[in-house]
């Protein structure tokens, strides 16, 4: 049996994925801030209350509060690690295996590129058998694509 | 229109709809790591040919079943199927391996219908008398009670406030790509046509809670290694009425406790399920057994957490306010199928309603035949290798995902919420604050500007209104509460 991949992932930190996470929020909410004149565009009516900017504002610099004020009362505690490059790749792999089949999937078809993903996750989880492990994900990718075309009139690439 | 409603069930597809929701649910809850959350996000889209009430009855059979089979793995495998199953493992594993497992299976049965029963017969009480007082509510009512919504869910739903707060934001924050609700303009759509209809709410639930497990899967995972204990076996244990009867206090008040939990909202169906097991220990003369095999130890929490499901309704389609994430999910469906949960649904839907009323009493018979037989067969269910199943969440996420708008735009945005939503995950962030953010945050807005400029700018039509300022004042007790509450948690604590 294999030793699951955890690498120092037991040890606590001081900046973990949690405060990495608030930081993005942080991040995302200050970004859209900045950004609020640009992307929300307003024309005045003459009308006294508030306009489109005024709730993403407020939101907004809410949630630029909450985040900071996270980041500020938990600086102390100590964090579980963020875990193992290796389990991060596979995750990255997964999510780039799923967009290129998005993608592909205009050009290459439902049926090819769900098979593809199911296929490469089966493998990814460990599955080295090839009736489970390519015939079972290619088996319900059709069953799928049939299903919704024949039986829910939905037009799959 | 109870009749009419009557009516509307006699059609063969709503029989057929009942039976493969409440089996889909029972399989779905047995499996531990699937949820009924999971379970109906995948399955609305496969609803949508179907008229809605076939479809929406589908969808909460799989509800009720699941909830129920979340029993079947903490009993015999000592892992709870679904959180709200986690009280059940204490007094059903036990009883499993005593040799039990099939009296607690039965017990554990007969609890989740009688909850389910008592809190649809709450839900056809309270449902429209609640609507109705709701239709006098205004954008400034609407406004504050979201606001008493979203709060009650921050101060209330476990965990981290200030974690659940700032998924509350992010929720509302991600609802406002998208058009302007009141002027039409694009807003953070950064140029893009398709983020003009804003990031729908299916490809969102699907990304959140499948496309995540399935990246969870992948993280955690370990090579061709299935890590659970061998299921108990079942034997044929029976149980009589009378048995069920000795226990009716404590299926009363569990019931008592779930249904009027599940009302609030952000609470959820685990904390009335210990809430209502150790009420009955507390209650019981042989308390000492409990923990060891004592059979109202599996009656009280299932009975409770099966009850939330009708009582988590009632806000849910009087007011259009989710109160968990399975509720939302289901919202969602309710939508989709023209049938917008709030004050007006059961003005201009009734029969519809009405007949979805009358359903959720009637699946307590599939409920009690399907879960009876499939006792034994749930052996080999549970032992489902992860390795085989999420390859194929995945290919359903992306099916549910393109079969909302047949746009390739929502599977991105399906994978983008799958990628958050194991991001969140792994850094201990909950999701359900951040998904009833996401549904509530429109709504919310548009109240919150259609009042402020019907008064012009001012907050009086806030501020002159007995019903928002009985929400505000109701908020203000609850942030009280919590903040006591979060004293006497640090008080204890800082004792030696």
């Amino acid at each position: 049996m294999s030793k699951p991949s955890h690498d120092t992932a037991d040890q606590k930190r001081r900046f973990g994925l949690p405060s990495l996470a608030s930081v993005a929020i942080l991040l995302v909410a200050l970004g859209g801030l900045a950004s609020l004149q640009a992307q929300v565009l307003v024309f005045d009516f003459g009308d006294s209350g508030p306009d489109a900017r005024f709730f993403p504002r407020l939101v907004l610099a809410l949630l630029a509060v909450a985040a900071a004020l996270r980041l500020w009362l938990r600086r102390a505690e100590l964090e579980e690690a963020p875990g193992a490059a290796l389990d991060w790749a596979r995750v990255l792999l997964v999510g780039l295996l799923v967009g290129g089949a998005v993608l592909a999937m205009d050009a290459l078809g439902f049926l090819l590129c769900s098979a593809a993903v199911g296929i490469a996750l089966a493998w990814l989880l460990g599955e080295r058998r090839l009736a489970l492990g390519l015939l079972l994900p290619l088996a319900v990718a059709v069953l799928v694509t049939l299903g919704a075309r024949h039986a829910l009139n939905i037009p799959l690439p | 229109m109870l009749l009419d409603a009557f009516y509307a069930l006699l059609d063969i597809w709503v029989l057929v709809a009942a039976v493969t929701g409440v089996i889909v649910g029972i399989i779905i809850g047995a499996i531990p790591g699937l949820g009924p959350t999971m379970a109906i996000a995948l399955l609305i889209p496969v609803t949508f040919s179907m008229p809605p009430i076939p479809a929406l009855i589908l969808l909460l059979g799989v509800y009720q079943g699941a909830i129920f089979g979340g029993s079947i793995s903490a009993i015999l495998l000592g892992v709870p199927g679904t959180p709200s199953s986690a009280a059940t493992v204490i007094d059903g594993y036990p009883m499993a391996r005593q040799g039990r497992a099939g009296e607690a299976l039965r017990v554990a049965l007969y609890a989740s219908v009688f909850g389910n029963l008592f809190s649809c017969v709450v839900l056809i009480l309270l449902a429209q008398p609640l609507a109705a007082f709701a239709l006098d509510f205004g954008p400034a009512q609407m406004a504050a009670l979201m606001f008493f919504a979203l709060s009650i869910i921050v101060l209330f739903g476990g965990g981290s406030r200030l974690d659940s707060a700032i998924m509350v934001l992010l929720g509302i924050t991600a609802g406002i790509v998208g058009l302007d609700p009141i002027e039409g303009l694009p807003r953070f759509t950064f140029g893009s046509f398709s983020a003009e209809d804003g990031l729908q709410l299916i490809p969102v639930l699907i990304g959140l809670f499948a496309m995540s497990e399935v990246l969870q899967q992948v993280f955690d995972r370990r090579r061709g290694q299935h890590t659970q204990a061998d299921p108990v076996g079942v034997d044929g244990g029976k149980v009589g009425f009378l048995a069920m009867w000795r226990m009716r206090g404590t299926l009363l008040l569990s019931s008592l406790i779930g249904t009027f939990v599940g009302i609030l909202p952000g609470i959820g169906s685990t904390v009335p399920a210990f809430v209502s097991y150790n009420l009955a220990r507390s209650r019981s003369p042989r308390r000492e057994a409990f923990g060891k095999g004592q059979v109202e130890g599996v009656a009280a929490p299932e009975a409770a957490n099966n009850a939330v499901t009708g009582g988590a309704l009632v806000p849910m389609l009087a007011l259009g306010i989710p109160g968990d994430a399975v509720t939302a999910v289901i919202l969602g469906a309710f939508m989709l199928q023209g049938l917008t949960p709030g004050p007006f649904l059961f003005r201009d839907h009734g029969v519809e309603i009405y007949a979805i009323f009358q359903a959720l009493i009637l699946l307590a018979i599939p409920c009690i035949i399907f879960g009876l037989a499939m006792f034994r067969g749930a052996v080999h269910v549970i032992r489902i290798q992860p390795r085989h199943l999420y390859p194929l969440i995945a290919i359903l996420a992306l099916f549910g995902a393109y079969s909302v708008n047949n746009n390739l735009f929502d599977v991105g945005v399906m994978l983008a919420a799958g990628v958050v939503g194991f991001a969140l995950r792994r850094a201990g962030f909950p999701l359900p604050p951040l998904l009833i953010g996401l549904i509530l945050g429109q709504p919310l807005e548009q109240s919150l500007r259609q009042a402020l400029l019907t008064g012009g700018g001012s907050l009086d039509i806030f501020i002159h209104s007995p019903i928002v300022l009985s929400l505000l004042g109701l908020t203000l007790l609850g942030a009280l509460g919590a903040a006591y509450q979060h004293y006497r948690h640090a008080r204890g604590s800082a004792r030696p």
